[in-house]
C-alpha cells in the first residue's frame, strides 16, 4: 500500500484550476522528486500534500490515514522551505525544538532527537548559534534537522538548494542523497534541477501545466521519455528532433525526412508501427561520428561549432536544415567547416507521433 | 625597433580642473538644501541656544498672543539663571508633568491599539482596505479639527455626558475637560484617535514583510497562530517596532495644535505642553521662551540619538 | 494490487468551515468596536451640523436631524466671524489654497532636486548636509521659530521696506524649509533604489546632471511624485503654527480662520455652523486621502520608516 496518495486532486487558486484529477502514489522509503519548471504545479501539489493550501476536490492519504481534513501539523510531516525559514531570534537548537516545546513533549525526549538530528547533519557545534551567523549551507541543514526532529512519516522539500551556490548545491545534493539512505524515510522533493532529479530520485515525476508528464526512474525518464515534452526537458545539451513521417518499407517500417530514409528495425516500438508523421528523437550522445552501417540512419554534414570541453566534446552541426548536436568522447581532430558523417543509434531513439507528441 | 618607453617630456602640460568645480550642477542645485542645514538647522539652532542664555524681553510687552509679536527686544546675559527662573515657573513643571503624561498615555496606546488592529487586519479578513480607511483618516485631519472635534465629544454640555444623560443614565459623568487633574487624559484621547492610523499602517507594513515561509514552517511544527505572533513575528519586527516608537514619540513632543483647538491651555493652564508654553512666552519673556525649547530639544535628543547611533553606528557601509 | 478501491471513504474535497467561529467573531467584533471609536465623531460633527440651532439646544448629540438644513454651512463659509471680519471661512480657503499650492510645488521640486543629487551626484560634505537635514527634521519647529522670524524680517527686498516676514511668500518659504528633510529622504531612497545601470548607460551616452534629471529620472518617478504631493497637500493645509506666525493676518489660512470662528467667539456657540467650518476645513485633505487610497499609506510608510 502507498505510503502517501493523492486522489483526484483538485487546487483552484479563484477560477484557475492549478491541478485537475491530479493521482499519485509514493511508495514507503521512496524518494520521489516533483521536477518541472515554475508554474507547472510542484509546488502546489506539495503544498496541498502539506495541508497549506485549500485543496477544492479529491483526497490526501498519509501512512493510510486520510487526512484531507487535517491541519498540517497532524499530518506527521516534515517540511523543508527554499528561504529555510529559521526563527531568526532563537538559537539553531531552540530552532529544532520549538515545535516539540510547544506541543508539550518531554525535555529528554526533546533533547535526544535534537541530538540524533545535529549528528545526522553535523551541526553539533552549531546548536548554540543563531541564523544570521550561518552561512547558507548551514542554515539549509538547520532547516532540515528541525523537519527531522518532528519523526515524522514523510519528508517534503520545496526547492531546498535553490538559494544555494554551485559549488554549495552539489554537497548538499550528496548529504541528501546519503541522509536518505541512512534514514529510509519517505521523501517528496521539489525542484526544477535536471541534475538534482536525477541524481536523488528513485522515481521522477515531470509536471507541466498541472498535468504529470511522466512518472518513472530516473533512467527510464531519460532513456524512454513518454512525449516530446519529456523529451526535451530532461537531457542537456537537449535532445534532437528530426521531423519526417512513419512509413513502411522494404525491409520494414522506416523513417522517411527530406534528407534521407532511417530504418526503424531496430527501434523498440510500444504499439504496432502506424504510418503518419512523426518526429525522430535522437540524444547527442548516442549519434556517432563515422560512416553510416547498414541498418543504421545516418547522414553528413559541415561542422558548425565545436566545443572541446575536456572528457568530451560538442560538435554542433546539421541534418539537412535541422541544427544537429553531436556529443564525442575525449577529444576530436573536429575543425569548423569540416564536412562529417554520422550515424544514429536507433535502438536507443525516441519516436514521437507529431500530432499527439505521444512516444511511438 | 622603436623605443616605445614614455619620456617626461612627452606629458601635455594641463592644469587639472579645481576640486569645487567639479560635479558644479550637483552642488548648484543643492543650494537650497545647504542654506536651509546650514543656516537654518544649524545656524538658527545655535542662535536659539545663545539666546537661551539671555533674559531677552520684548518691549513693549506683546498684547496679543496671535501672532506673536517679535519687535525689538533687550537682553542680558544671564547664563544658566534663566534656567533656574524657567524650572521654577509652575506653567513650565505642568507643562513637563503634562508632556510625561500625555506622551506616555499616547505612545500605550497608539502602539496598543495600533499594533492590534494590524494583527486582526492581518487575518484575511474582508473589507480590508474599508477597515484600513476607516482607522487611519484622522491622520489626514488638521490637529485643529481634532482638537475641535473631541472638544465637542467630550464637553460636559454637549458631548458624552449629555448624550448619556439623555438616555437616562445620570449617574454617568465624564468631565476631563474641566478636570484639572485629568484634562491632560482627555486630550490623550484625542491624541490617539489621530495617531493611531499612523501606527497600525507601519505595523501592517511591518507585518506584511514577514516571510510568508515562516508562517508555513510554524503551521507544520504545529505552532498556534498567537505563540507564532508572541515568539516568532514580534521579535522579527523589532526593527520596525524601535524606528516607529522614536518617530511617533519625536513628533509627540511637538504637539501643539491640538491643546489650543482643544482646551486652549486651560483650565487655566493646567493642560499646557510644552509647545504651548513656547509660544505664550514667545512675545512676552523671550529668554526663557527659548530656554523652554531648548529643553524640548533635548528631550528630543534623549529620544533621537540612542536609536540614531545603534542605527547607523554599527552598520552603516 | 488495487490502491484506489481500498481508499475511496472518509473526508475529501474541501474542509468544512463552522458557520461560527469564535475567533473570527471576535475579531470582526474588535474591528467594528475600534471603527465606532473612529467614526462616531465624524458622524456627530455631520449630523450637528445639518441642525438647526433649535434643534441642537434641545436634542439628542447622536440623534439625526428633524429638518436637515445646510444653512449652518452657507453661514459657515460666508458670514461667520472670525475676529474682526465676518466673512466665514471662504477667504480662509483661498488663502489656503495661495499657500498651499505654490508651497507643495515648490518643497517638492526642490526635494526631488536634493534626493536625486544625494542619490547619484555625490559631492564631499553631500551626505553631512543630508545628516543634518534629518536631525533638523526632529528638532522641535519652536526652537526655530524666533530666529526664523527674525532672519525673514532681515530678508528684504533691497532698497525697499519690503521683507519677508508676515507675507503669504513668507508662510511658503517655510514650508519649504520645513518639508525638506523628508521631501529629499524619500526622493534620496526613490532614486538610489533605480537601477543604477540606467544612470551609467546615459551618463556614457553623454548626459549630464540636468539632462538625465529630466528626460530619464522624471518620466520614471510618478509614483513618488504623486505620494510626495500627496503627504505635502495634506500637511501644508493642516498646519495651523507656521501659517498663524508667517503668514500675516491677511493671509491667515484655513486652519487658524476655523480656530478663530470656533474659540473667539463670545456668547452663544453654535455647534452647527462651527461643525460645518470643521468639516469644510478638513474637507480637503480628506478629500485627497480617499481618493488616494493606498498611495497615501505607501507615502506616509516610505516616509516614517527610515530605507
Amino acid at each position: 500500500m502507498a505510503h502517501v496518495s493523492v486522489r483526484d486532486l483538485e487546487v483552484k487558486f479563484g477560477a484557475l484550476r492549478v491541478l485537475q484529477h491530479l493521482n499519485l502514489d509514493v511508495g514507503k522509503g521512496e524518494f520521489l522528486v516533483l521536477l518541472g519548471s515554475s508554474g507547472c504545479g510542484k509546488s502546489t501539489l506539495l503544498n496541498a500534500i502539506a495541508g497549506l493550501l485549500e485543496i477544492s476536490a479529491g483526497q490526501i492519504y498519509i501512512a493510510g490515514d486520510n487526512v484531507t481534513w487535517k491541519e498540517p501539523a497532524e499530518r506527521h510531516i516534515g517540511m523543508v522551505f527554499q528561504s529555510y525559514a529559521l526563527y531568526p531570534r532563537m538559537t539553531v537548537e531552540g530552532n529544532m525544538s520549538f515545535g516539540l516545546r510547544t506541543q508539550g513533549a518531554p525535555a529528554d525526549e526533546i533533547q535526544k532527537r535534537v541530538a540524533s538530528a545535529a549528528e545526522l547533519l553535523h551541526l553539533e557545534p552549531l546548536l548554540k548559534r543563531k541564523p544570521s551567523e550561518l552561512s547558507g549551507g548551514q542554515r539549509q541543514r538547520v532547516a532540515i534537522g528541525r523537519a527531522l526532529c518532528r519523526d515524522a512519516e514523510v519528508y517534503l522539500f520545496d526547492e531546498p538548494l535553490s538559494n544555494l551556490d554551485a559549488k554549495l548545491r552539489a554537497e548538499l545534493r550528496v548529504e541528501l542523497k546519503k541522509l536518505h539512505i541512512r534514514l529510509g524515510s519517505t521523501m517528496i522533493y521539489v525542484t526544477h534541477d535536471q541534475v538534482e532529479a536525477m541524481t536523488l530520485a528513485d522515481r521522477i515525476a515531470i509536471m507541466n501545466a498541472g498535468v504529470i508528464q511522466q512518472l518513472a526512474p530516473p533512467a527510464e525518464v531519460y532513456g524512454k521519455p513518454k512525449n516530446l515534452f519529456v523529451a526535451g526537458f530532461i537531457g542537456s545539451p537537449s535532445m534532437n528532433m528530426i521531423e519526417g513521417s512513419v512509413a513502411k518499407g522494404s525491409n520494414g517500417p522506416e523513417f522517411r525526412t527530406a534528407n534521407g530514409t532511417v530504418p526503424l528495425a531496430r527501434y523498440p516500438f510500444i504499439a504496432p508501427p502506424q504510418e503518419g508523421a512523426a518526429i525522430l528523437g535522437v540524444r547527442p550522445e548516442h549519434i556517432e561520428i563515422g560512416q553510416t552501417q547498414p541498418g543504421q540512419g545516418g547522414g553528413s554534414g559541415q561542422v558548425v561549432v565545436v566545443e572541446a570541453m575536456g572528457p568530451e566534446t560538442i560538435v554542433y552541426t546539421r541534418f539537412g536544415d535541422t541544427p544537429l548536436t553531436i556529443r564525442a568522447e575525449g577529444d576530436l581532430s573536429v575543425k569548423i567547416d569540416d564536412s562529417i558523417s554520422y550515424a544514429f543509434d536507433v535502438a536507443k531513439a525516441s519516436l514521437f507521433g507529431k500530432a499527439s507528441g505521444e512516444r511511438l | 625597433m622603436t623605443d616605445m618607453s614614455v619620456k617626461s617630456s612627452d606629458y601635455a602640460v594641463t592644469r587639472p580642473r579645481p576640486k569645487i568645480f567639479r560635479n558644479l550642477s550637483s552642488k548648484f542645485a543643492a543650494i537650497p538644501m545647504m542654506f536651509v542645514a546650514l543656516v537654518v538647522f544649524v545656524g538658527c539652532t545655535l542662535w536659539s541656544l545663545m539666546f537661551s542664555f539671555t533674559n531677552a524681553v520684548s518691549l513693549p510687552p506683546a498684547v496679543h498672543l496671535f501672532p506673536p509679536d517679535f519687535s525689538a527686544y533687550v537682553s542680558h546675559f544671564i547664563g544658566f539663571r534663566g534656567y533656574e527662573q524657567l524650572f521654577a515657573q509652575d506653567k513650565w513643571s505642568v507643562s513637563v508633568h503634562n508632556i510625561f503624561a500625555y506622551g506616555i498615555c499616547a505612545l500605550t496606546g497608539e502602539f496598543l491599539l495600533g499594533f492590534l488592529l494590524a494583527v486582526f487586519i492581518d487575518q484575511k479578513i474582508r473589507f480590508e482596505d474599508g477597515f484600513r480607511t476607516i482607522f487611519l483618516y484622522p491622520f489626514a485631519l488638521s490637529g485643529i479639527v481634532t482638537g475641535l472635534v473631541w472638544e465637542w465629544m467630550l464637553n460636559p454640555a454637549f458631548g458624552l455626558e449629555k448624550s448619556m444623560h439623555d438616555l437616562g443614565l445620570t449617574w454617568f459623568s465624564f468631565d476631563w475637560v474641566a478636570n484639572r487633574d485629568m484634562v491632560i487624559y482627555a486630550v490623550a484621547i484625542a491624541g490617539v484617535w489621530q495617531g493611531t492610523g499612523l501606527v497600525m499602517a507601519l505595523m501592517l507594513a511591518g507585518l506584511r514583510g514577514i516571510d510568508d515561509d515562516i508562517w508555513k514552517a510554524s503551521r507544520v511544527d504545529g505552532i498556534p497562530k498567537w505563540r507564532t505572533y508572541l515568539f516568532i513575528v514580534i521579535p522579527m519586527m523589532r526593527p520596525v517596532f524601535i524606528t516607529s516608537l522614536v518617530l511617533v514619540a519625536a513628533n509627540i513632543v511637538r504637539t501643539f495644535d491640538i491643546v489650543v483647538a482643544m482646551t486652549g491651555g486651560g483650565p487655566g493652564y493646567q493642560s499646557y505642553l510644552p509647545a504651548n508654553y513656547v509660544y505664550e512666552k514667545l512675545s512676552t519673556a523671550l529668554g526663557q521662551s527659548l530656554a523652554a525649547s531648548a529643553t524640548m530639544m533635548v528631550f528630543v535628543i534623549i529620544i533621537v540619538a540612542p536609536w540614531a547611533f545603534y542605527e547607523f553606528g554599527r552598520k552603516r557601509t | 494490487m488495487s490502491m484506489s478501491a481500498t481508499l475511496a471513504s472518509g473526508p475529501s474535497g474541501p474542509k468544512p468551515k463552522r458557520a461560527f467561529d469564535p475567533v473570527r467573531i471576535g475579531i470582526y467584533a474588535v474591528l467594528v468596536v475600534a471603527s465606532m471609536y473612529f467614526l462616531v465623531p465624524l458622524y456627530v460633527m455631520v449630523v450637528t451640523s445639518l441642525k438647526d440651532v433649535a434643534e441642537i439646544r434641545l436634542g439628542n448629540v447622536f440623534s439625526l436631524p428633524a429638518h436637515p438644513t445646510f444653512d449652518p454651512w452657507i453661514k459657515a463659509w460666508s458670514t461667520a466671524c472670525t475676529g474682526l471680519y465676518c466673512e466665514g471661512l471662504s477667504p480662509g480657503f483661498w488663502k489656503s489654497v495661495y499657500i498651499t499650492i505654490p508651497s507643495v510645488v515648490i518643497s517638492v521640486i526642490v526635494g526631488s532636486l536634493n534626493g536625486y543629487s544625494l542619490a547619484n551626484w555625490r559631492f564631499k560634505g553631500s551626505e553631512t548636509l543630508f545628516t543634518i537635514l534629518l536631525i533638523g527634521n526632529f528638532l522641535p519647529y519652536q526652537v526655530l521659530i524666533y530666529p526664523l522670524a527674525r532672519l525673514t524680517s532681515n530678508m528684504c527686498l533691497p532698497g525697499t521696506d519690503l521683507c519677508l516676514y508676515s507675507t503669504i511668500y513668507c508662510v511658503i518659504f517655510i514650508h519649504t524649509v520645513f518639508g525638506m528633510p523628508l521631501l529629499t529622504l524619500l526622493f534620496r531612497n526613490y532614486f538610489a533604489s533605480l537601477p543604477n545601470e540606467l544612470f551609467k548607460a546615459a551618463r556614457i551616452d553623454g548626459a549630464g546632471f540636468w539632462r538625465i534629471f529630466f528626460q530619464i529620472m522624471l518620466p520614471m518617478s510618478l509614483p513618488i511624485f504623486v505620494v510626495a504631493i500627496i503627504l505635502q497637500v495634506t500637511g501644508i493645509w493642516n498646519d495651523f503654527l507656521f501659517g498663524v506666525i508667517f503668514a500675516g493676518q491677511p493671509n491667515y489660512p484655513m486652519t487658524v480662520q476655523l480656530n478663530n470662528i470656533v474659540n473667539s467667539i463670545q456668547g452663544v456657540r453654535e455647534y452647527n455652523v462651527d461643525m460645518a467650518a470643521t468639516i469644510l476645513t478638513a474637507a480637503v485633505p480628506l478629500i485627497v486621502y480617499f481618493v488616494s487610497g493606498r498611495l497615501f499609506v505607501r507615502g506616509i510608510a516610505a516616509g516614517a520608516v527610515k530605507g
